[in-house]
């Protein structure tokens, strides 16, 4: 009902709204894919770091979180995420960034570049005077596939989909009452796209999408929803 | 004013934030924690709006004056987009060296709305390392007046260069001064990221109703309370000064206001415990908060039915430049005082006297054989008077409000060792509701090898109920004395301690337990044998006070 709106206010520009999203719905529990978070403590001034080193490590622990995800019977490709949390000496948090699998990444110069700008964009200050440390090495594996596979919907004959009906309800855009098309979601199949102000209807959830959004039905059903864009707050 | 309910905990929430910010980019103990500290958002006139919940009781109640002192120094005309301010002059700041604020503007587009300010303890701040014996306040650091630390984005780096070679430590202190204009910054972009969402284009009317709600409310409390007008004072020993020196203090409750008078306080000392008058206001604030008005959140609205006066030149309104790097020595006592004053009036609102009143806040300061300095700034607590329906708590920031630091973080940073560290068996003043323990820490200097052999160690900071033990309360019965020994020797009762110790000595500091309330015969059988269980109480004083055989 609200994740348009908030998706608004939080700047997140695109949302899903599965089959089935009502808050009893424990769909995206069993379809995630397994995944393994790992951390290990790696302390080192970054003027004394060795990339090599440290991409050797991360591989040791890809080998650790591969073995622990076989020990779950799980098969099939894994794929593996890179972070590390880096701070100046002697603070008592780190900040943490993301690095893709590359050794490239991992170079001192690279570091303190991506350090500065999470920094600054965190903090609203970066220095240059002050030693910088890495002091963890993290690593999560996540297994390609997903463990249920949902099967894709019959598409919809047509793009567009006519509403039950009209009602006035609040938008937040235009701060009043206005006129919003009513649909009910078992007509969406798979190609059809709205535009807002719309409700969808479903026996489990109610989406609201505000005028300047726009939404499309996936091949699963899903609606994915854009938000618009003067809505966001930065 | 539907969006005030929206407007005001989002004030609160960025000021909190700006709190975590602190945290996570400080270099020293002192902030990540103890929590030594303060952030605030304040609107054009040097008003203070909201406050984080996570701040030191002196921190919080100086802010409020902090804001206008600012402004006076720095009027709106003269503020420019990127311009940061410091200062920490005792008598416009927290009454003491080490308090340093810093000031970030708030602007939608070239026009200033408010300001977010922040205050740190800092691990160093020049001088005398908290010395117990400094006479004036040029021992006790460099002062900083209010100053511009950035002019318009660009740092001052004069003024940076004269902190540095300044202050021990400087690595930290200057990281620490960072993570201030990290959460300034925190602080300034959330204020003007509200304005613009909600499309205010000046905070006045937002803080004024503020001010006017959380006013009333303090009112309201404080127009509950009889009218009248009590008098009472009370002693503290000073070493160096020959007479026990007397804090007096005069409360009129006249319908919605409260005036607090410290007419017939002895004169300033030449010792660091005088409390300048803004560290004074806090602690007169914080018991009138707690029995009149608990709920609202703390702004400026809070302290406009108070009044405080005080004689120029008195303990708890010294002149420059007195002595008053541990003015919680004095500025505590203040609150006990009102709290002794409130329990006439408010009997069912108010503890007996408080251990942890004042807190014992010391540095323990040494050298290393390369010439490294080391310092520990730790905080220690005595128990919380025994309270109405519930008994003292033990070892407890009360009314502080800060944290100490761990004894791991103490121990990883300075080869002091803590032997120590535990509750003190019948420290806790018989009652009917008896008063909380205080707590023992032994501290061993050792020698790791790196610790050189010719350089003392000292110990100085703030003590106090070394030779008046907190009092208990309508028959309760007195906590404990706080105590110092060194190698079991106790030294003379004092307010500011100096410490001087070498490695393998033993220092003991024994917080001072809170006094009972209420008649220790009416205390519940139940509760005399769940103090023994836990070993709070001894079978003795158990016998002797409770008549326990």
């Amino acid at each position: 009902m609200h994740a348009y709106h908030l998706a608004a206010k939080l700047g997140v520009p695109e949302v899903i709204v599965p089959l089935r999203a009502g808050v009893l719905s424990a769909l995206g529990l069993v379809t995630a894919p397994v995944a393994y978070d790992t951390v290990c403590t790696y302390r080192v001034p970054l003027v004394e770091l060795d990339a090599h080193a440290i991409d050797a490590v991360f591989r040791e622990m890809a080998d650790d979180v591969t073995r622990t995800l076989r020990t779950a019977d799980r098969e099939g490709a894994v794929a593996f995420a890179r972070a590390v949390d880096v701070g100046y000496l002697g603070q008592g948090y780190q900040v943490t960034i993301a690095v893709d699998g590359t050794e490239t990444a991992l170079g001192r110069d690279a570091l303190r570049r991506r350090f500065a700008d999470v920094y600054r964009e965190k903090y609203g200050y970066f220095y240059d005077d002050v030693p910088v440390e890495l002091v963890n090495l993290r690593l999560t594996g996540r297994l390609v596939e997903s463990p249920i596979l949902l099967a894709p919907l019959p598409a919809s004959p047509s793009a567009s989909a006519s509403p039950k009906h009209e009602r006035p309800a609040y938008s937040a855009r235009e701060r009043r009452l206005i006129p919003f098309a009513v649909y009910d979601r078992a007509e969406l199949g798979p190609g059809v796209t709205i535009h807002g102000p719309a409700i969808v209807e479903e026996a489990s959830a109610t989406t609201v999408m505000d005028a300047g959004g726009e939404l499309d039905v996936d091949a699963w059903g899903s609606l994915v929803i854009m938000v618009g864009g003067e809505l966001r707050s930065r | 004013m539907i969006a005030l309910d929206v407007v005001w905990p989002r004030l609160i929430a960025i000021a909190d934030e700006m709190a975590s910010t602190l945290f996570r980019t400080a270099f020293s103990h002192d902030v990540i924690e103890v929590h030594d500290m303060s952030t605030g958002l304040y609107d054009d006139r040097g008003n203070l709006i909201a406050q984080t919940w996570l701040g030191a009781t002196g921190h919080t109640g100086v802010m409020p004056v902090f804001g206008k002192n600012l402004v006076a120094a720095f009027p709106p005309e003269t503020v420019h987009p990127g311009d940061v301010f410091i200062c920490n002059d005792p008598w416009l700041c927290n009454g003491q060296t080490a308090d340093v604020f810093v000031t970030t503007p708030a602007f939608v587009g070239d026009r200033l709305i408010g300001l977010s300010i922040n205050s740190v303890h800092h691990v160093d701040i020049g001088g005398r390392k908290g010395s117990g014996l400094s006479e004036e306040v040029f021992e006790e650091g460099l002062i900083l007046p209010p100053l511009r630390l950035y002019r318009a984005g660009e740092p001052n780096e004069d003024l940076f260069a004269l902190i540095k070679r300044n202050v021990r430590f400087s690595e930290k202190m200057i990281g620490d001064v960072r993570a201030q204009m990290a959460a300034g910054w925190i602080g300034a972009r959330g204020l003007e990221r509200l304005a613009r969402e909600f499309g205010l284009p000046t905070l006045r009317p937002v803080a004024d109703e503020i001010f006017r709600r959380t006013e009333a409310g303090m009112r309201a409390g404080i127009g509950r309370l009889p009218d009248g007008t009590y008098r009472k004072s009370l002693a503290m020993e000073i070493a160096g000064v020959p007479e026990p020196q007397t804090i007096a203090l005069t409360v009129t409750i006249r319908g919605e206001e409260l005036i607090a008078d410290f007419a017939g306080t002895a004169p300033q000392v030449r010792r660091p415990v005088n409390s300048p008058i803004n560290y004074t206001r806090a602690y007169v604030a914080v018991p009138v908060k707690m029995v009149c008005d608990p709920e609202w959140p703390n702004n400026e609205g809070t302290y406009r039915p108070l009044t405080v006066r005080a004689p120029e030149g008195c303990l708890v309104n010294p002149t420059y430049p007195a002595a008053c790097f541990w003015r919680l020595a004095a500025g505590m006592l203040v609150s006990e005082l009102m709290f002794r004053i409130l329990a006439e009036i408010a009997p069912d609102r108010v503890p007996a006297d408080s251990g942890s009143m004042p807190t014992w806040q010391f540095y323990v300061n040494g050298t290393r054989r390369n010439g490294e300095a080391f310092a520990l700034h730790q905080h220690a607590f005595g128990g919380m008077g025994g309270r109405p329906g519930l008994d003292g708590l033990a070892s407890v920031s009360f009314p502080y409000n800060v944290r100490d630091v761990s004894v791991e973080w103490a121990e990883l940073e300075t080869p002091i060792l803590f032997e120590r560290r535990e509750l003190i068996p019948d420290s806790g003043g018989a009652g009917r509701w008896r008063g909380g323990l205080g707590e023992e820490l032994a501290l061993r200097a050792f020698d790791d090898g790196r610790l050189d052999p010719t350089a003392s160690i000292v110990l100085s900071g703030s003590a106090g109920r070394m030779q008046f033990a907190p009092a208990g309360l309508f028959g309760g019965r007195p906590g404990s004395f706080g105590r110092i020994l060194v190698n079991d020797v106790p030294i003379a009762p004092t307010s500011s301690p100096e410490v001087t110790f070498r490695a393998g000595d033993v220092v003991r500091l024994l917080l001072p337990g809170g006094g009972g309330y209420g008649d220790p015969r009416e205390r519940e059988g139940a509760l005399v044998d769940a103090d023994l269980r836990h070993g709070y109480v001894t079978p003795d004083a158990a016998r002797r006070n409770y008549g326990r055989e």
